[in-house]
């Protein structure tokens, strides 16, 4: 009878066993890799994770050389880019999308980007099913990071892809990936990308860091903390607070929708501890520097990425005194001389002359002791303070006048270049801005974004590759869509 | 809520299985042997008051003698809705009384006090081998036994008259009728096989008798296997089964190292989806004695090993399969030890195999020479006067060394004659219970490329042992495979011109055949070849089967079986540095090692419970209850090295280092499934058939969300031949079945990491935050099962005294949703994603028909004609746009191959052509409304062919007289389209750089259109651009092949005796000796064709 009792009692066990057991035993996970499940089951994992979306603005298809000094700059008419039709940076400056090598090359931009918004997406996902793993301030820093970061990919492939948004804002221009499912997202018009889903990612990314980023209580910390967990420290290398409200600002810009870009950009300039956490650049500390100048400008970034491969693209690219003609990127003779004045703190450092040419050190790599380099070493900004300033600047122009030269001469004050008059005429002023972002933003993809938002025609000043006037066109300012994009619908 | 049901399947699985671990109880079983039960309780009661009883309950009817039941003593019972005859036998068992039940009515017969006597024998098959396992009763008694291993029996049976049942299955049953008596009897039986042909299927499972069967499957036994040839089962299984279709590999020719792509009725899956540790998607399954196993098994499996194997092809007969059988099953059984004393046989064969060169067409050097002055070569556009001096040189040098009598053949460089044999030896024997076999085999094959071989090492021992009602059977097999390939493929030796000399004046290989500024560098694959470069494989295989059987019943058998294996694949390559490919490399990078090692454990076990009988001779019933666990793991790890010294350093150590970038490899993958399922037949007086079962399947494969998943499967079956219509007015049917089945068997011939997420750490990117990690993979978590809707329709019909044999079948399969690898807008964030979507149905036709002119078997007189016939489509619907980046693909990538809803996966797509404009020797196309146009472009593109053949088949005859048989299969192939690559590359096509470096077809000399007015095939000779794929170069596919030949004698016994040797057998093959074919195309590019003779010898100690 006890015996069998205890043959009930252990049959029952087991059958309760396999059952359990069972779903689980197909549950497969592989060693080669890490699944999902082992990703985002701790802290670090999620930060490994976010980590990763970061690092891979690093690669040359996107950041690392496209969409900054390389097809972006050669589009915005940066460089003298040669004649040779074989080259890729003269293809780019021909706006020559149809080649096979650029049509490659676009096609590359597309799906690096869209593949790290779907990256994106995962983490946000599995932010939200695993709340529990982190904590609440973990939880609203990775979240606003992430959502900022989503709308930031999104906004540049608009610019690329999307319409002259002052001429078609209604035309269709791209996808919002906004989900982790794999799918065909439609194509919608730049107008609604804008409204619809970038500024609402942007206003929830700014909410969630307002209550939570370390930037807003303790500044960038831009160093190692002393425990080794770094994970919410060096703000600059994060879409933090600050650069989610100014890349607000640069979205309605795009938009012409002066009244919100204004009062986004002022949120920034007019924010009291602006000036303690993103201090102007010390002129006495740049210039007549030759050992470890910060080019950078990196106490006015407010968001950039690390790259240590930065100092290489000086040496491949823009090297002028041992690269061949057909590797260098350089303005057309004279030109820097027309753009800068020789006082302004960024002709002296960003530049080096080379008889009557220009070599762009920006990247140059700087003498470092390698144990402790600086952090501005391996910075590439992308966000950069002045842009508020140039934004408030140009948002106002019309309305207050006298506050967007203010706005102006903040910055032109803070480059050693002499003011610009309270009663400078609209044009003016625009034009000053216009020049500014040509000075300040060279290497960072922006001027071409900012002359296709102006629809401006490329000649004089606002055309380093040569004297040539480059009409203003459409066919120029906008890519087409990757076929990769259009077949598959 | 998703979860939740996942848990409920899995909650419903494991009860299954559970249920069948624990309620096994032979009592319960019992229960089933009537249906009719009785409630009674009587005390006292008289015989006649009992029986009236039970009639009131049951209406039976009861016959028996009145007078003698007087005698009997009162009846009390007391019984509850009981079985009939379980109070019957409580009942009689007291008494000297036993009855029997024939319909309704019940014969009571009274046995002269209750004696028995004893019934001893031996129970023997045809050969006279005794039988183990005949089941040995009086119906409707307790009396029951079965034959022990050496079919002995011996059973005690009652002194009064009675038929005792001797019944096996395969074999006819025999009802003996021993008259009243008190003596023991000693009683030998033979039995006999049931029917002439395939009487029984092998499901793996269960072995079923085919005339209840209602699935399509066709077994062969081993001999039927050897008829067709010794090379390997595959491709005997070839020629007999049209339903086996081992798709043609132009590229692979004869290579022995080149597992063949099979596919039984066309393909259940799309292409794309497969990594590079998983099967073929349309492979279909192989079943090694009852175990899941893999082609390359098969493959390697001795063929004299082999008992029988089975085709099975439809729904009702994969059924046990469930998610895996969507392609069919093949099942094979090896040889199982048998009783008695002693016995050696030895099986050995002997091929000779030379190489097929018959489809190449190349010039020879002087055709080439004068091909490449037409062309242009020498004439030099836009050249500098010194360059024309040059050219004209390096032509004057060509035409010397032609004149001087070069003209190299050097296809004919790399080949040899292959010589391989076989030998295999098996000893059994065993006594009492215990039965073992041991057997060693080798098989070596030298391939008709020099460097191309493979040799098996086999060896395998079989016991089994036998107590009571339990029987244990093992089976161990250790297999060792070592194989080379050449490393300068055929194609190099096809591509080299023949006006270079093999030798140089010093009778060495020169490195290069051309080293100047014209024709640049050619690599000389002699060269090549004489390196110490290779590329090695060796394969260890171990596996062991164990298996339990318990038979406490005649009717019900339980059986457990655990299977285990184990490989282990290594293969090396080496190219050397002095190898032509390396010329340009820096030298610390020259000559590179890649090593690469596959492990692979597959682990099965399974329970299962069957139970089979034939209620009052009407009814024959049989159920299985089972379930299956099994697991799948693969572990890849490999390297490779470059920078090598030049000479005797072919080992990793000697390398400099990793090559550039490169980083050991890792890759592991796992499949897991668990399954249980229910399996019942029925045939009602042995006309009506049905056959049902249901499986339930878990798999690892699929996604997190769809883990299970149900099969089911229904099969009708009528037997015509068994209805007195029949019987009475046409007794020209010997046999004449109809059958139809249904069911949705799966496929999991996927990899798992589909349905998953994952990650990978990128160790490039190192910051202040430490590493990152980025998605490698977007798996879909609600992938679900792929299945088939499988139809099958067929009937089996012999006639005029067995000479006819007719099988037909008519299938239709529809896989709905496809597992398939879908394009995504880039926006999406992948590129392609594994998704359910889509159908493709696959539908077809099989018949198979054999006929004896003569058959005399009195005097060992046969001659039968047979013929086999397969018809197949398939068309792809509810695609959409979905596959358009793989079409695109196919534009680009010069393949015929689209994917459109309602279209064919099989269609060739190209561009109407309207042929050469005599005019200017341009290709003029057609455009989609008809009109002619010199330009082209993808947009016309339209279905101009198909490659499946319209109908493919075999026909032959086998002959015997005495020991002599000589037999012979034809294999043709009619109404299927190629497109001609040998004609596209080497006819047109031909670039100015690689008019020099390459060879090509003499028709690019012949019928290239030269002047206006030249009515040509192909397109302007000096027109060097590149020529788009349009229908000019789709060609009509038929084909006639003598697919094998075999004369074979076997010895008069009494000769062969005097030598002591109980049976002598010699056999020759000839295989793939004859070949024709409408298009003239290039065959075996990687490796050439070729024919083989072989002799086969074997014998019987």
């Amino acid at each position: 009878m006890k015996l069998n009792k205890s043959i009930h009692v252990i049959a029952i066990c087991l059958v309760i066993n396999t059952i359990t057991g069972c779903s689980e035993w197909l549950d497969y996970t592989p060693k080669d890799q890490q699944i999902e499940n082992q990703q985002f089951s701790s802290r670090q994992g999620f930060y490994a994770a976010v980590n990763g979306v970061y690092n891979r603005l690093t690669s040359t298809i996107l950041y690392g050389e496209n969409l900054t000094y390389g097809a972006l700059d050669c589009m915005g008419k940066r460089y003298n880019t040669g004649t040779d039709n074989t080259r890729t940076a003269y293809l780019w400056a021909q706006y020559d999308y149809t080649n096979k090598s650029i049509s490659a090359n676009i096609n590359y931009i597309w799906g690096n980007a869209y593949a790290t918004i779907l990256n994106v997406n995962v983490i946000l996902k599995n932010l939200e099913t695993r709340k529990n793993i982190l904590s609440t301030k973990d939880y609203q820093v990775i979240k606003g990071d992430l959502l900022s970061l989503r709308a930031f990919l999104h906004l540049d492939m608009l610019r690329l892809f999307g319409p002259v948004y002052s001429r078609k804002a209604d035309a269709l221009a791209i996808p919002y990936n906004d989900s982790e499912d794999a799918k065909s997202y439609t194509i919608l018009s730049a107008k609604d990308i804008i409204y619809n889903h970038l500024i609402p990612d942007l206003t929830e990314a700014e909410k969630t860091l307002k209550e939570a980023d370390p930037v807003l209580t303790e500044g960038v910390l831009s160093s190692d903390s002393e425990n080794g967990d770094n994970f919410l420290r060096y703000r600059q290398l994060r879409l933090n607070y600050y650069a989610t409200v100014l890349l607000k600002a640069r979205a309605y810009l795009w938009a012409g929708d002066k009244k919100n870009a204004a009062i986004e950009a002022r949120k920034i300039t007019d924010d009291p501890q602006i000036k303690s956490r993103f201090p102007f650049v010390n002129p006495d500390k740049l210039l007549g520097n030759t050992t470890d100048p910060d080019r950078a400008f990196s106490t006015e970034v407010l968001f950039g990425f690390y790259n240590t491969n930065k100092s290489n693209i000086y040496i491949s690219t823009f090297d002028g005194a041992n690269l061949s003609q057909n590797s260098l990127l350089q303005p057309r003779g004279n030109y820097i001389d027309l753009l800068y004045s020789k006082a302004d703190y960024r002709y002296a450092s960003l530049w080096t002359q080379y008889g009557e040419f220009y070599n762009l050190v920006k990247y140059k790599g700087i003498s470092i002791d390698l144990k402790k380099p600086p952090f501005y070493t391996y910075l590439m900004p992308l966000i950069h303070l002045s842009e508020a300033y140039y934004i408030a600047s140009e948002a106002l122009i019309e309305t207050d006048p006298g506050a967007a030269i203010t706005y102006l001469n903040t910055i032109l004050n803070a480059r050693g270049l002499t003011q610009i008059a309270a009663n400078t005429q609209a044009s003016a002023v625009i034009e000053e801005i216009q020049k500014e972002y040509m000075r300040e933003m060279i290497g960072e993809g922006q001027i071409f974004f900012m002359m296709k938002r102006f629809y401006l025609g490329m000649a004089d000043i606002y055309n380093a590759e040569s004297t040539n006037n480059v009409v203003a066109s459409e066919a120029r300012y906008v890519l087409p869509l990757p076929e990769s994009e259009q077949t598959n619908r | 809520m998703q979860k939740k049901k996942k848990h409920k399947n899995g909650i419903l699985l494991c009860c299954i299985v559970w249920l069948l671990f624990i309620s096994v109880m032979p009592s319960s079983a019992a229960q089933n042997l009537n249906t009719m039960k009785v409630s009674l309780d009587l005390k006292e009661a008289t015989v006649k008051e009992f029986f009236d009883a039970v009639k009131k309950q049951t209406n039976l009817n009861f016959i028996y003698n009145s007078e003698l039941t007087k005698g009997l003593s009162r009846i009390t019972i007391k019984s509850v809705n009981q079985p009939v005859r379980f109070v019957l036998d409580k009942v009689m068992q007291d008494t000297d009384c036993m009855y029997e039940i024939d319909g309704n009515i019940v014969t009571v017969t009274y046995q002269q006090n209750g004696k028995l006597r004893k019934l001893t024998g031996i129970v023997l098959d045809d050969e006279n081998l005794g039988i183990p396992g005949v089941n040995i009763y009086i119906k409707n008694t307790k009396f029951h036994t079965i034959t022990d291993m050496q079919g002995r029996y011996s059973i005690e049976i009652p002194t009064n008259e009675c038929k005792v049942t001797f019944s096996y299955i395969g074999m006819k049953t025999q009802d003996i009728l021993f008259k009243k008596g008190n003596e023991n009897i000693k009683k030998d039986i033979k039995l006999v096989s049931d029917t002439k042909i395939d009487e029984v299927v092998v499901t793996g499972i269960v072995v079923k008798k085919k005339s209840s069967f209602t699935g399509s499957a066709s077994s062969f036994s081993g001999e039927e296997l050897k008829a067709a040839g010794v090379q390997n089962p595959i491709a005997s299984l070839k020629s007999l089964d049209p339903s086996f279709n081992v798709l043609d590999n132009s590229a692979f020719g004869a290579d022995p190292n080149h597992l063949p792509n099979i596919e039984i009725r066309g393909k259940s899956s799309m292409l794309g989806i497969r990594d590079e540790l998983s099967e073929d998607p349309n492979q279909p399954l192989f079943i090694l004695d009852g175990f899941e196993s893999s082609l390359q098994a098969i493959y390697n499996l001795d063929i004299n090993r082999i008992a029988s194997m089975t085709i099975l092809k439809d729904a009702a007969s994969t059924a046990i399969y469930g998610s895996k059988a969507a392609n069919g099953v093949v099942v094979v059984e090896t040889v199982k030890p048998k009783t008695g004393q002693l016995r050696l046989s030895y099986n050995g064969s002997m091929d000779i195999s030379f190489p097929d060169l018959t489809s190449y067409n190349l010039m020879n050097s002087r055709e080439k020479l004068e091909f490449e002055k037409k062309f242009g070569k020498y004439s030099g556009k836009n050249a500098s006067a010194t360059d024309i001096v040059a050219w004209d040189d390096l032509y004057q040098k060509h035409l010397a060394d032609i004149n001087s009598g070069v003209d190299t053949y050097w296809l004919s460089e790399p080949l040899r004659t292959g010589l391989n044999h076989r030998h295999s030896m098996y000893v059994d024997g065993g006594s009492g219970g215990f039965m073992f076999g041991i057997g060693l085999n080798y098989n070596g094959v030298n391939g008709v490329m020099k460097k191309s071989d493979r040799q098996v090492y086999g060896g395998n021992l079989d016991l089994i042992y036998r107590l009571g009602k339990l029987q244990f059977t093992n089976k161990f097999t250790a297999q060792q495979t070592n194989y080379n390939n050449p490393t300068v493929p055929f194609s190099d030796y096809a591509l080299a011109s023949p006006y270079y000399k093999k030798y140089n004046e010093e009778g060495e290989i020169d490195k290069f055949l051309a080293d100047n500024k014209f024709e640049g560098k050619i690599g000389n694959p002699l060269y090549n070849d004489a390196l110490n470069s290779r590329d090695e494989t060796n394969n260890l295989t171990l596996t062991d089967y164990f298996m339990a059987e318990y038979t406490p019943l005649k009717d019900l058998k339980i059986r457990a079986r655990a299977g285990l294996t184990t490989s282990i694949n290594e293969n090396e390559l080496f190219f050397s540095p002095e190898d032509t490919q390396f010329a340009e490399y820096n030298t610390l990078k020259k000559g590179l090692y890649t090593y690469k090692n596959v492990k692979q454990t597959r682990l099965e076990g399974e329970f299962t419970t069957t139970y089979a009988t034939v209620l009052k001779d009407v009814h024959r019933i049989n159920v299985s209850l089972g379930g299956n666990i099994w697991e799948q793991k693969s572990v890849l790890q490999g390297y490779s090295a470059q920078g090598f010294p030049s000479g005797d350093f072919a080992y990793p150590s000697f390398s400099n280092g990793y090559v550039e970038g490169g980083h050991p490899a890792y890759s592991e993958s796992l499949s897991r499934s668990v399954s249980g399922y229910l399996i019942g037949g029925y045939s009602l007086k042995d006309r009506y058939l049905l056959d049902a079962s249901y499986r339930l399947n878990g798999s690892s494969v699929f996604g997190s969300n769809k883990k299970f998943i149900g099969t089911w499967s229904v099969g009708l079956g009528w037997n015509l031949h068994n209805e007195q219509f029949i019987k009475n007015n046409l007794s020209f049917i010997n046999y004449f079945k109809i059958r139809g089945s249904i069911g949705n068997p799966g496929n999991q011939n996927f990899s798992s990491s589909m349905s998953l997420t994952t990650f990978n750490y990128s160790f490039a990117s190192y910051n202040y935050f430490g590493m990152g990690t980025v998605l490698t993979s977007l798996g879909n978590a609600n992938l679900k099962w792929q299945t088939t809707l499988d139809k099958n329709i067929g009937l089996d019909l012999v006639l005029l005294d067995n000479r006819l044999n007719l099988n037909l079948d008519y299938y239709h399969k529809k896989t709905d949703p496809l597992l398939i690898a879908i394009g995504l807008p880039a926006s999406s964030g992948v590129s392609s994603y594994n998704t359910n979507l889509g159908n493709q149905i696959s539908k077809g036709f099989t018949g198979m028909v054999q006929y004896y002119l003569l058959r005399d078997f009195e005097k060992r007189l046969t001659w039968s004609l047979r013929g086999t016939v397969r018809i197949e489509k398939s068309k792809l619907g509810g695609i959409g746009d979905s596959l358009e980046s793989l079409n695109d693909f196919g534009q680009t990538n010069k393949s015929v191959k689209r994917y459109y809803d309602g279209s064919d996966p099989d269609d060739i797509w190209a561009v109407r052509s309207a042929g050469i404009d005599p005019a200017n020797g341009r290709e003029l196309f057609i455009k989609k409304d008809g009109t002619y146009t010199y330009d082209f472009t993808n947009e016309d593109e339209v279905v101009v062919g198909n490659t499946r053949p319209k109908a493919e088949g075999t026909f032959g005859s086998n002959f015997s007289y005495k020991g002599f048989t000589i037999a012979a299969t034809f294999r043709y192939r009619w109404g299927g389209k190629s497109f001609n690559n040998a004609v596209y590359e080497k006819v047109e096509n031909i670039s100015s750089k690689s008019i020099s470096t390459f060879n090509q077809d003499k028709r690019a000399l012949y019928e290239r259109w030269q002047k206006a007015g030249d009515v040509a095939m192909f397109k302007n000779i000096i027109d060097a651009s590149n020529t788009p794929m349009s229908s000019r170069f789709v060609q009509k596919e038929n084909t006639l092949t003598l697919e094998s030949f075999s004369v074979g004698y076997e010895f008069d016994p009494i000769f062969v005796r005097r030598l002591g040797v109980s049976g002598m057998r010699l056999n020759a093959y000839m295989n793939e000796i004859f070949r024709t074919s409408t298009i003239k195309q290039e065959r075996g590019s990687s490796y050439p064709h070729a024919r083989s003779v072989s002799f086969a010898l074997s014998f019987t100690l």
